[in-house]
């Protein structure tokens, strides 16, 4: 996939901004947010979502 | 003199015998007697101590209990002198840019699904739903997430018929090469190949059931949903049939795929046109509110309707059946759930479903 439009202003650096939690436990697996690739929006952060309704209904 | 001020998240819904109390950050939904509904719309209306003096002296206490039941769960607030302005009413507008957002397929070979790929993407669909009638391999699973590797899809579910072939190796080489599927069911399965762990990009389940593509529909508990996009959605429209496009095994188009009417073949035209035809949105906006029975459950906002089966005993002015779902076992006159299927009421649509089915 080809994206188009390049980001003039890069963003800044902020991790040096950032707190830090070590002892913090880690996300669930089911927190994980997945990313995709979706060239009519010209992202790669196109969120892998689940529908908020039940869709089917068959078992 | 106190105040009692509602969250805006907390929505309300009013049935005949209970109230369900929705908190919409939270996304749980609550049942409540009845009498607490008319508590919490006086209690927009009067000061705390205004409210509980109306009472008789036995009641006082009750209303006291209400009253803290509604602090506990931290659906409200107290303010002193006023309520506090600061929390207006949310709108529960539903606005989706996609044309369509739910496609529900049902397949035999895979090949189906590359011919709609193109019109998926223009139409915006979000979640694509497949049911196989036969047993997918791993490179179907592959192709078929391959076909939207750069699509607006934004996830895809599959049912499958189980077989030998299913495996642990057989998932782990789906999960290393697929990113969109973000559940798999495998259907017809006797004894689960391997013990399920929450490891893989899907979730996954193996079922004994013989799962049919006329299963679809059930209404319970395990279906509803509360959150404010599917509840939003449910004040405004139809909360199965809104945005969303069916396409049968013979490649029907139609608004769901167990429904009769048919607005054109894949064959010969394409999902655009299908959804410019007329009569394809008529249901878009049938909500709950309008459907007997319904309207006076509790449960009307959170649940999922469906008009594939119903109970065929009533329709509107314009023609549309706006009865009961078949598959509901719920009785918002009593608050009971009972089997659907053994209701002697619904066994004139049970039986005429049942002729159609043997039909096709």
């Amino acid at each position: 996939m080809k994206i188009k439009i390049e980001e003039k202003n890069k963003l800044p650096l902020t991790f040096k901004h950032i707190e830090t939690f070590r002892h913090q436990k880690l996300k669930k697996l089911n927190d994980i947010i997945y990313v995709l690739d979706c060239e009519k929006y010209q992202t790669n952060f196109h969120i892998r979502e689940k529908p908020t309704k039940a869709l089917t209904r068959l078992i | 003199m106190r105040y009692f001020n509602l969250f805006s998240n907390i929505l309300v819904t009013k049935g005949i015998r209970r109230i369900l109390i929705s908190d919409l950050q939270r996304n749980i939904s609550e049942l409540y007697p009845l009498e607490l509904y008319e508590m919490i719309e006086e209690l927009k209306k009067k000061s705390i101590e205004n409210l509980i003096s109306d009472y008789d002296d036995e009641s006082k206490e009750t209303a006291q209990e209400y009253l803290n039941i509604l602090l506990e769960k931290e659906y409200g607030f107290i303010t002193d002198k006023d309520w506090d302005r600061n929390f207006p009413p949310l709108s529960f507008g539903y606005h989706e840019p996609s044309v369509i957002t739910d496609i529900f397929l049902e397949i035999e070979n895979i090949d189906v699904i590359k011919k709609i790929s193109s019109s998926i993407e223009n139409l915006g669909g979000k979640h694509l739903t497949i049911y196989s009638t036969t047993s997918l391999t791993t490179e179907d699973f592959i192709k078929i997430d391959k076909i939207f590797k750069t699509s607006v899809l934004s996830g895809i579910e599959i049912f499958s018929l189980f077989h030998e072939d299913v495996d642990k190796l057989f998932i782990d080489t789906v999960h290393k090469n697929t990113k969109r599927i973000y559940q798999v069911t495998f259907y017809s399965c006797k004894r689960k190949p391997f013990k399920v762990k929450d490891e893989f990009r899907f979730s996954l389940y193996f079922t004994e059931e013989e799962v049919k593509i006329s299963s679809c529909g059930k209404v319970d508990l395990k279906y509803f949903n509360t959150n404010i996009s599917k509840v939003s959605e449910a004040i405004h429209h139809n909360s199965c049939l809104h945005k969303k496009i069916g396409i049968d095994i013979y490649g029907n188009i139609k608004n769901c795929p167990l429904m009769s009417e048919s607005f054109g073949n894949i064959n010969n035209s394409s999902l655009e046109e299908a959804v410019l035809k007329t009569g394809f949105k008529k249901y878009w906006n049938i909500t709950k509110d309008s459907i007997e029975v319904c309207r006076d459950c509790e449960f009307r906002y959170i649940c999922t309707d469906c008009r594939a089966y119903t109970e065929r005993t009533h329709k509107n002015n314009d023609g549309l059946d706006v009865s009961k779902p078949l598959k509901c076992g719920y009785d918002p006159y009593t608050g009971n759930w009972e089997a659907w299927s053994k209701n002697p009421l619904k066994q004139t649509a049970i039986h005429y479903y049942e002729q159609n089915n043997s039909k096709a």
